[in-house]
This record gives structure tokens, sequence and C-alpha cells, in this order.
């Protein structure tokens, strides 16, 4: 082997050329890449390792001194209750918006590719939400979730004593008490305080959550549609498909997983990122039911200028984040690619 | 195995008419083409026997079942797809083993994870694995098993889509383009292994396709159609020596044959331009009719030989035979197809003239339909 490599080598000297054009081609080429990379450097990597290193520290903004802390913040972020509520409800949210809304998106997307043209103005009413400012919508939300002049409680007290109380109070159901059930103590009682009850406020901001993702996982679930062949739907009705359900376990669903891979790392780092709903509705609380990771950074950092502890949730928050990401690296290596 | 009768089909996408009337009675076990253009109608005929399409009339009969009202999957047939149409989330044995999943295993069975533990899913498992095993081993493709489809070459994907069709060993195989995505040298390889296929399964094949050089090589009848309507079926060699139509005549055979104005006159004697076919008798009289002639009965003489006097503009050399393009002098184009040994006598460039052998002569009305001679009867 070697001895052939040496005879099909040419003469010295075109072989020193050879090295030189691919020595230059190799600087040309790291001089294209200089300023991606050095761009990257300053704005991603730096600010990064900047935070890392203020999150050992009490460093505030405007402080001339700051005092090296060690773990101490870190140690607070995983001890102390009010933090542990933090990443509990993000976390909640989470768990409840990334499924949830998938499952929506991905439900919807299938029903308007089957309907044709009425499919259209689904897509479109669908898809408002997404385009709509989260913030404003939060707004919106706020009144329509008002406990005595929203829209929401004067709708539900409308089927108050009427036979819409009767259905939703299940009473009808065998060996339930309907005068026990929501609705009827609702009725009788008052409709909640969406946004100042703690057993409501989480799932009022995971539905809102919800309701403004899913139509963008929708869309991306309906390109995916277009991309599965249509021979494969009828290799599998030959195969001896005839229901709905082995269509979709055996061509729709296996042919979305790249698309699944990719809704669901999305979904799941906005989620980590929510903010506006909580900032415009519930500051947080109330008793920090709603405390996520994104509004503690910023009441943290900025509002109490506390920029080390800040710096700490920024760090935490990173590793929640690469976590995700890195588990849909692995995913989308070992599973979804086909070819 | 058994026949497929196809009566009176209609089929039109708005208002383009796809299909017109078509009907072909299909023999138990045989290997039928049906060949033509692209959009002539071909694929969408093999949809709607399959049961992906619904026709607007007529009627499909597989074996002595009328099939018109039932979903594909109880059609009893196996279909080959262009693209193959594998899963390619499945290895080879799972994509082989699906249409056997379905009909075997009940609903709960099929199941993931729980499926395996409901009764009865284990002994149809091992039921399905040994038929799963008899196909790869037939298609010699058992060290592929294991394998996902974007692992495969084009001609490994092609068997295991044949594998997945045979496996429940159905009524009928249709076959869509199969070899059209295989390079030409694997087509020509592959066109024999499904010759043989058919031979050894001895069921029936409807196989469609455009290239007329795989219909005449494979097929027991070749169908050929065009523009929705079906022109002629019968065995390739009727199709290529005894068309009924000029369209037939012209898609049919390679270089395609020569089609010359001519003059029938009071007797029925045949004119083409001041030569005259000596023993060409048509029954058609006094009317300007057209000839069709193959290359291979079209040979060049010296230029004093009294024929169609012509100059040869090019010459292609196969090695054992050589095409001569010439131009007449009344500006038609005609080939002729001799053994390559005529190229030293006639290159590019020379004169020569045109001889034409009656024997096997086709006239065709200005139509184009076959104008009967009198020494033969036109099927």
């Amino acid at each position: 082997m070697k001895e052939e490599v040496a005879a099909t080598v040419s003469a010295p000297h075109v072989n020193s050329s050879l090295k030189r054009a691919e020595n230059r081609a190799k600087w040309v080429s790291y001089l294209f890449c200089f300023p991606a990379v050095t761009l990257m450097f300053i704005i991603l990597l730096v600010p990064i390792f900047v935070a890392a290193g203020l999150s050992f520290t009490d460093y505030s903004l405007g402080n001339p001194d700051m005092n090296w802390l060690g773990s101490k913040n870190y140690e607070v972020i995983f001890g102390r209750s009010s933090y542990q509520k933090m990443i509990w409800a993000t976390v909640t949210y989470v768990v409840v918006v990334v499924p949830v809304s998938i499952g929506l998106g991905l439900g919807a997307a299938m029903l308007i590719n089957s309907v044709g043209r009425l499919g259209e103005i689904y897509k479109t009413i669908y898809f408002l939400p997404v385009m709509a400012a989260l913030l404003a919508m939060a707004l919106v939300w706020d009144l329509a979730l008002h406990p005595t002049v929203g829209i929401i409680n004067d709708f539900l007290s409308l089927g108050c004593g009427s036979g819409v109380e009767t259905f939703f109070s299940f009473g009808w159901i065998p060996f339930v008490d309907g005068s026990q059930s929501w609705y009827a103590t609702s009725c009788a009682d008052e409709f909640p305080n969406w946004i100042g009850d703690r057993d409501y406020t989480m799932p009022v901001i995971c539905f809102i959550g919800i309701w403004q993702a899913f139509g963008f996982n929708m869309v991306l679930y309906l390109a995916g549609l277009t991309g599965v062949p249509r021979e494969l739907y009828h290799a599998a009705a030959i195969d001896g498909v005839t229901n709905g359900w082995d269509q979709f376990r055996l061509v729709t669903w296996p042919m979305l997983g790249p698309t699944t891979i990719f809704v669901v790392t999305i979904t799941s780092i906005n989620s980590f990122k929510v903010f506006d709903t909580v900032e415009a509705l519930t500051w947080g609380g109330p008793a920090k039911s709603t405390y996520v990771m994104m509004y503690a950074i910023f009441e943290k950092a900025v509002k109490e200028n506390l920029v080390g502890f800040g710096s700490a949730i920024t760090v935490v928050f990173l590793g929640f984040v690469l976590i995700i990401t890195f588990t849909q690296r692995y995913l989308v290596e070992k599973r979804v690619h086909y070819s | 195995m058994a026949s497929v009768t196809i009566q009176n089909i209609d089929k039109s996408f708005g208002t383009t008419e796809v299909l017109k009337k078509v009907s072909i009675d299909i023999q138990d076990g045989e290997f039928i083409v049906l060949v033509g253009p692209s959009g002539c109608g071909k694929s969408t005929l093999l949809r709607i026997i399959a049961g992906l399409d619904t026709q607007n009339s007529g009627s499909i009969k597989i074996g002595d079942n009328t099939v018109d009202n039932l979903h594909a999957s109880l059609r009893d047939i196996a279909m080959v797809f262009q693209s193959y149409a594998l899963y390619p989330h499945l290895s080879v044995a799972e994509n082989i083993s699906v249409p056997l999943r379905m009909r075997r295993l009940n609903f709960l069975q099929r199941f993931p994870l729980i499926g395996q533990f409901i009764p009865g899913a284990k002994a149809a498992q091992s039921s399905i694995k040994k038929d799963v095993d008899e196909v790869t081993e037939m298609l010699g493709i058992e060290e592929l098993l294991n394998r996902k489809p974007g692992q495969l070459s084009g001609g490994q994907r092609q068997r295991v889509a044949v594998g997945r069709a045979m496996v429940r060993h159905p009524q009928a195989f249709l076959m869509d383009e199969p070899l059209s995505n295989l390079d030409a040298e694997r087509r020509v390889h592959m066109r024999a292994e499904i010759a043989e296929l058919h031979r050894r399964l001895e069921s029936t094949f409807i196989y469609v396709t455009h290239d007329q050089a795989e219909a005449m090589t494979m097929a027991d009848r070749v169908a050929v159609m065009m523009d929705g309507d079906l022109l002629q079926v019968d065995t390739p060699r009727n199709i290529y020596a005894n068309p009924v139509d000029i369209r037939v005549a012209e898609f049919i055979g390679s270089p395609k044959i020569n089609i010359l104005p001519a003059q029938a006159g009071q007797t029925g004697e045949v004119n083409i331009g001041k030569m005259a076919l000596a023993g060409v008798i048509s029954t058609v009289k006094n009317s300007e009719i057209q000839v069709g002639v193959r290359p291979e009965s079209v040979t060049l003489e010296s230029k004093d030989f009294p024929g169609l006097a012509c100059r040869i503009v090019h010459h292609e050399n196969l090695g054992s035979e050589a095409y001569f393009h010439v131009e007449l002098d009344s500006g038609e184009r005609v080939i002729s197809r001799m053994d390559a040994s005529a190229i030293d006598q006639f290159t590019t460039g020379h004169e020569a003239s045109v001889k034409i052998s009656s024997k096997n002569v086709l006239i065709f009305d200005n139509d184009g339909q076959r104008i009967a001679t009198s020494n033969e009867v036109v099927a």
C-alpha cells in the first residue's frame, strides 16, 4: 500500500506547490469564517461567560465593588422555598403547555388538511393569536377574566338556573351529587377570581399559553403534512389499512417525526421563556404560584438590581434549555432521520 | 390468482376525459402490459383497478366478484409503485410484513407494547415471520432484513417493494412503472427478473409502462392506450406486425416506423410517388393513403437502382447493425436498418436509392385506420 502511494505521488516541486495552494485555501476559509465567529463570540458567548461569572457574586449595577459569594446564590435558588416554587411553576407550565399545544396543533392540522376549502378559514382563525403581540393579548385576557365585569364570568353565569346548569353539574350521571359540582357551587356562590385565586392562576396562564402556541404548531404540522408522499397512503390502503388510526400510526405519525422533534424543541424553549402573560396578569403571584423563571430574572436583575442573583437564575435557566437542546440533537440523530 | 375484467370504464377529471369506455378481459395468470405515452390514462386505469380512484361509470371484476364498491384493502390485489412507497421508518422485514400484520393481527394485537400480550398474537407473529422469510429467501434479500429503505440501492428497494406485494399471495399484481427509477442496465436485468417471477408465481400481472421495449419483452399481451382510448390489445408479435391503427404502429418499434404518403389507384395498386409497390393491392381504391414500413424492410441500393432516390444524412453504427437516416427527393425522412457491413458502401453524404420490401408493408387511410390488402385480413 505504502509503495503504491509513493509511486503515485508526483515530482517534489509539484508536490510542494500543491501544498502551498492547499495552505492558502485553508487560510482563506478561516478568513471567511472570522467575522461570523467574532460576532458570535462577542454577542453570544462572552455575555454567557460574564453572566456565569457574575452569578458567583453579589454584583449590582452602579455598585463600584462586589463580593465573591461562591455558590451561595445557587444554594438560595435550590434551597429557599420561593425559588423552589419558581422552578416548580416553570416546569408545570412547560409540562402542561408543550404536550397540549402540540396535540391540539397536530389535531387541528390534520382536520384542516382533510376539509379542503373551509380549512383556509380555520387556518386564519387559529393563527391569529400567533400574529398578535402576546402582551396586548394578555391585557385583553385580563379584562375578560375580571371576576365581576369580565366577559367570561358573565357568560358562565348566564347558564345558572337553566338546563345548562343541570347538564354541567353532572347530577344526571348516577352516583354523582350535582349540587357539589363546580358549576353548581359557583352558581350558588360566585364564579372564581381567575387571576387572583392561586388555585386558578397557573391553569389560566397555561391556557393562554396553549391558546397562543397551538396555532404556530398547527402551521408547522400543516407544512409537515404536505411533505408526506401521497403514494405512502395509497400503499397503506392496499396493504390493508382501513381506519384512520392505523393510517396515522403507519404513515402520518412516523413521517411527521422530524417536524415533531422541531415543534417539541421550539415549544419547550418558548414555554421556558414565558414572561408576557405573567407580567401583565399576575406579577408572579398569588403566593408565587406563577413565579416563572423569566419573571424571576426580570424581577431580581432589573427591578431589584440584584444582577448577581439574577445571573444565577439565568444560568439555571440556560441549563434547562441546554438539556432540551441536547436531547433533541440526540433524538434527531437516533430516530427520525430515515435516509 | 384470478382473471380481471374491465368493462366500459369512463373517467374524467373536471372536463378532461382521461378514460373513454375502456374494456379489457385479462385472463387468469396473464401478464398484460398497459403501454402508452404519458397522459394516456394508463396509470389512472391501474389506480381504478386498485381502488385508489373511482371511475365515473363502468365496472371492474376480479375473479367473479364485482369490486366497484370495495375499498382498496378488500380487493385482494397488491401494487408496486413507481417510487416503491416503502415505509421509511420500518426495516425491510417490517415493510414486507405490513400487509400480513394488517390482516392477521386484530386492532389490539397491533397496538404498540401491549399488543404482544393479547392472546393469539404470538402465534400470528410467528406465522408472519415464516411467510416473510419465505419471500425474502425467494427474492434473495435475506441479508437486508434489518436495514431501512434509506440504506438500500434502487434495485434493492424495488425488490423489497415486490416482496411486500408477494407476501400475501394476492389475486393480482398491479405494477405502476416499477422500473422507471432504475438505471438502464439495471432495468434490463429487472425486466427479465420480473418476467421470471411471473412464470414462477403463475399469477395475474397488470403492468403499466411508457417504455415500449418493456411492453414487448415482458408481456403475454400488450394493451396500447392513447388519449384515453384503448387502441389494441394483442400479443407483442401481432402488435408489431399487425397494428390496427397508425398510432400503434408509430408507438411500437424502435427506431420508429417510416410513414410515407402514397396513392391507391383504380385497381388498388399502391404507388409511392412514381414507385409502384409490387404485390400490394389495397382494398380501398382511388384514394390518398399512407404507407407504413418498418426500418428493417427498407434497404439502400446504389443510386442507379430504380427505387426512391435519396441522400444519406446520417448513419449510426450499433456494432451488429446500422441505422441510416436518409432524405428522399420528395423531402421525407426515412430510416433504414441494415447489417453493419452496409456502412462500407453507404455513409453520410452519399446519394443512394431506397428499396422497400413490399412483403411487410402496412397501409393506412388518412385517418390512420389500417386498410386491408387483398392478400391479408386485418384483425
